[in-house]
C-alpha cells in the first residue's frame, strides 16, 4: 500500500496540475457568478416584469436539472448551435450559469427575509434606483447570505469534480488517469479525496468567518 | 384655541406654515384610508397626530414625504410641492423617484421599528445620508454625526453595530439619523410603540427635548401624556379624516367631538 502511495505520488505534478485547475475554474466560477447574481437580484428585485419573468424562468430551470445534464448540453449541443467552446471553457459556463442561480436564489431568499421596511429607511433618505441597492440593500443583504453563499461555493467545489467527463484536466480527471495507469484506485481516490477535503476545509473557515459577521451585522 | 380656529377646513395656507397639507385621498384598493386630510404645521410647532388604530395617521405620515403616494391633494413643504409638479394646464404631474428621492431628504423620518441599516455602526447610520445623498464632506459630516450621538446620551456607541444596542439606543441612533440630513420637518411614525414600557421615557425624552428647542415635528403616537406636554397641537383623526384638531390642554380637558371623547374614555 505505501508503495502504490509513492507511485500515485510519483506522479504529482499531474495531481498538482489538476488540483491547480479544480482550484481556477471554481474560484473563477464562484467570482463570476457572484457578480453575475448580483444583477440578477437587482433586476429582479426591481419589479420589472420583461426581465423578472425570464430571469425567474432561468433561474427555475437552472435548478431543476441535474448538474451533469447541464454539463452534457453544453458540451454537445452548444455547438449544433454553432458555438464551439474548449471543455475549459463550456465547463466554466456551466458552473457559472448553474451556481448563479443557486447564488441569485440565495440573494432573493435573503432579502425576502428582510424587512420591506429597510428599502422605505433608505427610500426616505434620499436613496432611489441603483444606489439605493448599492448603498442600502446590497451591502445587507450579501452579509446576511454570505454563510449560504459559502455553503453553495463548496457545493460548487464539488461539482467541478463532473467536468472530467468532458476531459476537463481537473482533479478528480487527474487521480481517474492515475489509478487507471497503475491499478490503484484506492490510493490514487484517497488523494484526491483529501485535497477536495482540505480546499473545502479551507472555504468552510471563510464560511464561519461570514457567519459571526452576518450574525452581528446581517440583521439589526 | 383661536390658533386652532385659524386651521379648519378650507382656510387658505398660513403663510408661516413649513408645511401645509391640503386635500390629502389615499386608498388601497376598496379601502379609503385617507379622505380629504388638511394640516398646517407651523415653524418651531410639534403637531401630534393621534386615533385608533387603522385611522389613517401612519398612512398619512407617509403620504407626507410620499413613502407612500398619495391619489389626490398636495403636500407643500416650505412652500414647495412635494411629489409632483404642476405643468402648464396647472395640472399636477408626478416626480420620478429619482427627483422625489432629492426630496425626501428634507423630511428627516423616525420609524416604528427604528430601520436602522444593520449593516452600519451607529456613526455610519448617521453619516450615511449626509455623506452619501447630500455630498457633503466626510469629516465635517463625522464631526456633526458625532455630536449628535453625543447629544442623544450614545458618545460610547458609535461604533456598535444595530444588533448590539438596546431598543431605545436604536431609536435614539435612528432620530439622530434623522436630524443629520438638517431636515425641514422630522416625522416620527409611533417612534415607542415597539420599544420595552422601561425604555419608553429614554426616547421620549429626546422627543421633548427636540420639540423643546424648536424643532418642527409631527408625531404619530399612543402616548398621551407626551402629547399633552409636548404637544403644540393636537389632532385626531378617525376613519382617515381628521375629526377635531385642537391645543392639547383643550383636547384633552374640552374635546368637542363626540368620536373624541369616545377614544378619550377608552383610554381611561
Amino acid at each position: 500500500m505505501i508503495d502504490n502511495f509513492l507511485i500515485v505520488l510519483g506522479e504529482w505534478p499531474t495531481i498538482a496540475w489538476g488540483f491547480a485547475t479544480t482550484v481556477w475554474v471554481s474560484a473563477l466560477s464562484i467570482a463570476l457568478s457572484l457578480i453575475l447574481s448580483i444583477a440578477l437580484f437587482v433586476a429582479i428585485a426591481s419589479g420589472n416584469r420583461w426581465l423578472t419573468i425570464p430571469l425567474r424562468a432561468f433561474v427555475d430551470l437552472m435548478r431543476a436539472i441535474p448538474f451533469l445534464m447541464l454539463v452534457f448540453l453544453a458540451y454537445y449541443c452548444l455547438p449544433l448551435a454553432g458555438v464551439r467552446l474548449s471543455s475549459w471553457t463550456c465547463g466554466l459556463v456551466s458552473l457559472v450559469a448553474y451556481n448563479t442561480a443557486y447564488f441569485t436564489e440565495i440573494l432573493r431568499g435573503a432579502w425576502a427575509h428582510m424587512s420591506a421596511e429597510q428599502a422605505d429607511a433608505g427610500r426616505a433618505f434620499g436613496y432611489a434606483g441603483l444606489r439605493l441597492y448599492s448603498r442600502i440593500i446590497l451591502p445587507q443583504t450579501l452579509i446576511a447570505s454570505g454563510p449560504m453563499l459559502g455553503n453553495q461555493a463548496i457545493t460548487l467545489i464539488k461539482n467541478s469534480a463532473f467536468l472530467m467527463v468532458i476531459t476537463v484536466h481537473e482533479l478528480t480527471f487527474a487521480v481517474n488517469q492515475i489509478q487507471s495507469i497503475y491499478f490503484t484506485p484506492l490510493e490514487a481516490l484517497l488523494v484526491g479525496v483529501t485535497l477536495y477535503w482540505v480546499l473545502c476545509l479551507v472555504v468552510e473557515a471563510a464560511v464561519r468567518r461570514l457567519d459571526r459577521i452576518a450574525a452581528v451585522r446581517g440583521s439589526a | 384655541m383661536r390658533k386652532a380656529d385659524a386651521l379648519v377646513v378650507g382656510a387658505g395656507p398660513d403663510p408661516e406654515s413649513v408645511l401645509v397639507v391640503r386635500g390629502l385621498t389615499k386608498s388601497f384598493g376598496a379601502l379609503r384610508v385617507l379622505d380629504g386630510v388638511d394640516l398646517d404645521v407651523g415653524q418651531g410647532k410639534t403637531l401630534c397626530l393621534l386615533g385608533p388604530s387603522g385611522s389613517g395617521k401612519s398612512t398619512l405620515l407617509r403620504c407626507l414625504n410620499h413613502l407612500e403616494r398619495p391619489d389626490s391633494g398636495e403636500v407643500l413643504l416650505r412652500g414647495e410641492r412635494i411629489g409632483s409638479r404642476l405643468d402648464a394646464r396647472g395640472q399636477p404631474r408626478p416626480l420620478r423617484e429619482r427627483e422625489l428621492a432629492r426630496q425626501r431628504v428634507r423630511f428627516g423620518m423616525v420609524f416604528q421599528h427604528f430601520n436602522l441599516w444593520p449593516h452600519l455602526t451607529a456613526l455610519g447610520n448617521v453619516m450615511e445620508a449626509p455623506v452619501h445623498v447630500q455630498g457633503r464632506d466626510r469629516h465635517e459630516a463625522r464631526a456633526e454625526a458625532v455630536a449628535l450621538l453625543s447629544q442623544m446620551g450614545l458618545a460610547d456607541k458609535r461604533d456598535e453595530y444595530p444588533s448590539r444596542l438596546s431598543g431605545g439606543q436604536r431609536q435614539r441612533v435612528a432620530i439622530a439619523r434623522a436630524l443629520a440630513t438638517r431636515p425641514d420637518v422630522l416625522l416620527f411614525d409611533e417612534p415607542t410603540s415597539s420599544l420595552d414600557p422601561e425604555l419608553v421615557g429614554e426616547v421620549l425624552g429626546v422627543m421633548r427635548g427636540l420639540a423643546d428647542a424648536g424643532r418642527t415635528m409631527v408625531v404619530v403616537t399612543h402616548e398621551m401624556g407626551f402629547a399633552r406636554e409636548a404637544a403644540d397641537e393636537v389632532v385626531f383623526m378617525d376613519a382617515g379624516r381628521v375629526v377635531e384638531r385642537a391645543a392639547p390642554d383643550d383636547f384633552f380637558t374640552r374635546p368637542t367631538e363626540a368620536r373624541t371623547r369616545q377614544f378619550l374614555q377608552r383610554l381611561g
